[in-house]
Order: structure tokens, then C-alpha cells, then sequence
């Protein structure tokens, strides 16, 4: 299973991102900012059978609010230490900056931090 | 060295690391190169952190080859008793001179588990160092530390606990150690200046917290790497002059303990016998 | 405030390693304000558990809760039963709280989630360092209110050292000097004679453990 969490603000829409996965086995969860997201989260959905995490949010200049982007990456690279320790694959966890205002056309082009 | 000091001789002392092994041999063969050129040799006590052969052991090698031993007694590796122990057992076998400093901390050295045990500082080692009759006890200061009169208030410390004299770090900038002179003269104590023959521009790069002139750089960086020796026995003979010539020095302390071949070089070149 | 920080996870996964029904026991006093072992710390213990156990297909019972000090006795009469019930008790207090429990049920294994380190403050969120080593004999009316023992890696009484440099410290070139420090501080009181005055060697006897202190006057 494939779990996302996207802020409001990166121009990201829920049928982006099923789209993205054939099989729909995929669970959405949209924040106002990813500086919402903490280890907890990150982990319960892991308890839950996630098998794949994305953090969609903001680049770190872009954060509407200014400092989201930065604390969402800078927890999930202390969950990745964690993970590690768990054994398990260190981008299990991944964050990917998502331009604020994005075209159609590149809707596909994800910047992988 | 008490009696040469205090006739006013210019006195030179130079810097001794035990060796890393068990090996009286090295000791012997060093002690020859020395003896004759300098007065006393300041015996060190796990210098760097890093585990070297005791001084109290070296000490008793060094005089039974006639080299007058300074015997310093660090506060990282010892407790009051141990050190108390360790000045008996110098006493005993004719040590009266001691030194010490605030050694570097176990963390840099070979060592960096170790726990630290701190149990003395300086301040209080030197007053127990004077309770040893006619001894000589001395310790270390950087003449170019900031702010100075920190260094200043930590030193008259020192001189209250009985200090009788000081050697500075290596000395380059002769200006600059002109104005410490400056702030301690009068101050009732010797002062032995220090210097460091500069071997290689690659040993100049490990000198980076040393106060150098750019000067003294250039000459180094743009000497050829098989007269680069040559040039820094140079310059250090330029300094230890120049030294002799400040009043308040009475005396130069030399740092060549990677270097011992320099020594006697040096004090011929400077026309220090 | 003791300040200490979660043991890795290898080391505690292993200490709890074959039993089935865990007791994950923080608090809400020192390690809560040193985010090492509160209400967050003990949640994310128990995920960390449950991933662990379910990745190998073992099984497991967590029991989550925090408790307002584990120093005092008094505070285990809340979850007793649940203590009593477990085949462990995973502690994400601080050493004495851990202490405490083991002293509280003898019969009970007890296990530490944290390293403590030091008694610290604040610095800023995120950030804790040392101020207070508990020598026994508190000189701070003669260095400004400043620690040297806590601060100087070399425990000078009589500093700075020869390595203080532009007034940060030689072995840690990130921190300041304490006794450059002590020296401002002093020097702005109009106190500078107090770092003249040669401070003697420590009396270590009331600094060493095993320590105790009585007050009869207020004895049962």
C-alpha cells in the first residue's frame, strides 16, 4: 500500500495522485501544511501496511507557511534513522517537492528531494 | 638552573617527549644529543593525550646520563595522591625541578574514553609543588592569547602559588610579544621565550594556531622543499637574537621535541654556549 | 532538569527481545520538557514495537501510559495493575525513575528506554546542555553564577586554560570559554577580585556517590 500525505498548498489534487498508482491501492491524506506531519504519523501509517510513504509539500523557498516544508523534511529524516534501525528501507519515507503553482502538462515531473 | 637564572644567565631549556615505547636505548641517545647544549630539558607527561613512557621514569634515565630533567606532572591522568606520590618519588631520586600546564583534554589523544580526571588544576599543583624545598616549579602561557588579562589575572594566580618561572608558546610575531612583555614586567618571575624551528612548509601547516607573520610564511612557502629545513633553522635563530635582545626574557625554551637535531644547531648558530 | 535521550532503537529492541506483553511507562516531569520520554515519545515506543514485532511476525502487547513523576512511589498506584499484569516494564523515565521501580517490584523486570545524561537546561527548543554536575559544594557565589565544573571540559577551579583562546573553549571550539564568561561577568559586576582569589581543591568526599541527606527535623 501506498500512503500520501499532501499539503493544500502544493497544487496537488487527490486524483493526481491515484492516478499515479495502478492498482488504487493507495490512501490519501491532505494537511494544511506538512510541518503537520511528525514521526507519529509517519509510523502509524507503517503499523497500518504502508509499504511506501510520500510527503508531498512545498520546495523549502515556497512553504506558504515559511517554515513547514523545512520541519516536515527535517522529521522525516529522523524517522529515516529509525527505519534503518527497524531494518527497514530508508526511503520508505520520502518527501517530494511539488512546485506551488504547477500546468497540467507537469503534473508528472515530481522533484525528488 | 635556579642558580644559572638567578645569576642572570641566559638560560636554555628545551622540550622532551618521552618515547611511545619501552625503550630506555632512545632515551640514552637523545639525552647525549642534548646534554652540553641546553640546561634543562622539561620532561613531559603524556603529552597530546596520547600514552608515552612515564616521566618519572625518563627523568631517572635522563640523570643518570647527566641531563638535567624538568619534570613535568599533569592533572588529566592523576589524582592529588598519585601526584603527591609522583613528586615524593622525583624528590627522592634528585628531582627538584617540576613543571606543569593545563594539558590537552583526553578527547584528542590515543585514548578518548578515558576518564579525565581533573582532580588539581595548575593553580593549586604549583602550590603544592612549592611545599618541596628549594624546588623549581614552572608552568606555560600563550602571550598571544585573547583577552589578554584574563591570561594576565590567571597567571598572577600562578605567581601568588609560588610560580617561579614561564614559558611562553612558540614565539613569531616579536611585536606583538613585545607588548605582553610590556604588561608583565615587574612581575616577580622568569620568563624563558619560546621558539619552534619551522621544519617544512607541510609542519607550518600543522602550526595553524601559532601567531605567525605572514612574512615568516612567504619565507617558507618559497623556499625549495630541500632548503626549507635550512630556512626555518634561520628564521629561528633570527627570533632567539632578537629575543636575547628584549628585556624581561631570561631565557628561550625550545620546542623541537619532533626535531632534536635542531637543538643543538640552534643554541651554535645563536651563539648561546 | 535532567536531560536524557532515547537509548537506539537496536539496543532497546533487543533488551525486550521474546517478551510478549510490554508496559511502555513514561513521564510528564524532566523527560516530558526533554522530549526523551513523554506522551509522544512513549506513542511513538509503541509503534516502533509493534513494526518491529509484526515485520517478523512475532507477537505483541503494548500498553501505552505516562505517569506524572516515576520518581516518587506514590505515582505508581495509578497504573499498579497494569505493572503488576506485564511481563515487562519498558521505563522512559530518567535512571532514578527507573531505579524507583525496580526498588518498588522486586519481582518485576524493569527496563531503561533512556540514557540519562546531565542537568541541564533549555538552551532553545531542541537543544539541552549542562549547567549543574551536583558537586556537593556549590562555588557559584564566587564564579558569577557560572559552573566551571559543568562547563570546562577540564574542571578547572583556577581557569581559564592555556588552549582558551578569543573566549571559546580549546577542546570544544563551539562552545565558549565558562571561564571567559565568568571573567565578563565578573568584570561587569565590578567583582574581578573574586577570579584573583585562588579557589583551593575540591573537597570531592561530598561529590562522590553513594550520597545521602538527612533532615531529622522533618522525619516522621
Amino acid at each position: 500500500m501506498v500512503v500520501c500525505f499532501y499539503c493544500y498548498h502544493c497544487g496537488l489534487e487527490e486524483r493526481d495522485l491515484i492516478k499515479t498508482i495502478p492498482s488504487g491501492d493507495i490512501k490519501t491524506n491532505r494537511v494544511a501544511c506538512t510541518g503537520k506531519i511528525d514521526s507519529l504519523m509517519l509510523l502509524h501509517a507503517l503499523e497500518e501496511g504502508a509499504e511506501q510513504i510520500f510527503v508531498f509539500g512545498c520546495p523549502e523557498e515556497e512553504c506558504h507557511n515559511v517554515t513547514g516544508s523545512k520541519k516536515a523534511r527535517s522529521r522525516i529524516e529522523y524517522l529515516k534513522k529509525i527505519l534503518m534501525e527497524l531494518g527497514m528501507r530508508e526511503d520508505s519515507v520520502k518527501f517530494v517537492a511539488v512546485p506551488r503553482v504547477i500546468s497540467p502538462k507537469r503534473y508528472k515531473i515530481y522533484h525528488v528531494s | 638552573m635556579k642558580t644559572a637564572l638567578s645569576k642572570g644567565q641566559f638560560v636554555v631549556t628545551a622540550e622532551f617527549y618521552p618515547p611511545k615505547e619501552a625503550n630506555k636505548n632512545e632515551v640514552e641517545k637523545r639525552a647525549l644529543v642534548l646534554k652540553d647544549v641546553v640546561e634543562a630539558v622539561v620532561v613531559r607527561d603524556n603529552p597530546l593525550a596520547e600514552v608515552h613512557m612515564s616521566p618519572l621514569a625518563t627523568t631517572t634515565i635522563l640523570l643518570n646520563k647527566g641531563l638535567k630533567p624538568i619534570m613535568h606532572i599533569g592533572i588529566r591522568d592523576k589524582n592529588r595522591l598519585a601526584i603527591q606520590s609522583d613528586i615524593l618519588g622525583a624528590v627522592t631520586l634528585g628531582v627538584k625541578a617540576f613543571f606543569c600546564l593545563e594539558d590537552c583534554h583526553q578527547r584528542v589523544g590515543d585514548n578518548p574514553g578515558a576518564k579525565g580526571v581533573f582532580d588539581l588544576d595548575c593553580v593549586q599543583l604549583i602550590s603544592i609543588m612549592k611545599k618541596i624545598e628549594h624546588s623549581l616549579v614552572g608552568t606555560r602561557i600563550n602571550p598571544f592569547a585573547h583577552p589578554l588579562e584574563l591570561h594576565l589575572v590567571n597567571l598572577s594566580k600562578k605567581i601568588n602559588a609560588g610560580v617561579d618561572f614561564i614559558q611562553t608558546m612558540p614565539v613569531f610575531d616579536l611585536e606583538r610579544f613585545k607588548e605582553f612583555i610590556s604588561l608583565i614586567k615587574g612581575e616577580n618571575l622568569y620568563l624563558l621565550a619560546g621558539v619552534r624551528p619551522i621544519k617544512s612548509w607541510q609542519a607550518l601547516q600543522s602550526m595553524s594556531q601559532m601567531v605567525i607573520p605572514e612574512n615568516i610564511v612567504q619565507r617558507i612557502k618559497n623556499t625549495p622543499e630541500n632548503k626549507q629545513a635550512e630556512e626555518g633553522i634561520k628564521i629561528c635563530v633570527e627570533i632567539i637574537k632578537a629575543l636575547k635582545q628584549i628585556k624581561g626574557v631570561n631565557g628561550i625554551h625550545i620546542f623541537a621535541h619532533d626535531w632534536e637535531e635542531a637543538v643543538p644547531i640552534l643554541v651554535r648558530q645563536a651563539n648561546l654556549k | 532538569m535532567i536531560i536524557a535521550q532515547r537509548k537506539s532503537i537496536k539496543e532497546i529492541l533487543e533488551m525486550l527481545e521474546g517478551y510478549k506483553k510490554i508496559l511502555i511507562l513514561g513521564c510528564r516531569a524532566c523527560v516530558t520538557v526533554c522530549c526523551a520520554g513523554g506522551q509522544k515519545e512513549v506513542e511513538v515506543m509503541g509503534s516502533i514495537i509493534r513494526i518491529d514485532r509484526k515485520k517478523r511476525n512475532k507477537a505483541v502487547e503494548t500498553i501505552e501510559r505516562v505517569i506524572d513523576r516515576q520518581c516518587d512511589a506514590i505515582y505508581f498506584s495509578m497504573v499498579d495493575n497494569l505493572i503488576q499484569e506485564s511481563e515487562v516494564v519498558l521505563s522512559l523515565a530518567c535512571g532514578v525513575g527507573v531505579n524507583m521501580l525496580a526498588e518498588t517490584y522486586p519481582k518485576k523486570l524493569i527496563l531503561p528506554a533512556l540514557n540519562t545524561g546531565f542537568m541541564g537546561i533549555t538552551e532553545e527548543q531542541g537543544v539541552w546542555s549542562e549547567r549543574c554536575i551536583g558537586c556537593g559544594d556549590c562555588i557559584l557565589g564566587k564564579t558569577a553564577g557560572l559552573c566551571p565544573l559543568a562547563r570546562c571540559p577540564k574542571g578547572l577551579l583556577n581557569g581559564p586554560c592555556l588552549g582558551s583562546n578569543n573566549g571559546k573553549c580549546e577542546v570544544f571550539p563551539e562552545n565558549d570559554c565558562v571561564w571567559y564568561l565568568i571573567y565578563k561577568r565578573l568584570k561587569g559586576l565590578n567583582q574581578l577580585d573574586k577570579l584573583k582569589a585562588i579557589i583551593p581543591p575540591k573537597d570531592w568526599a561530598k561529590g562522590q556517590p553513594p550520597r545521602k541527606i538527612i533532615r531529622e527535623d522533618i522525619r516522621l
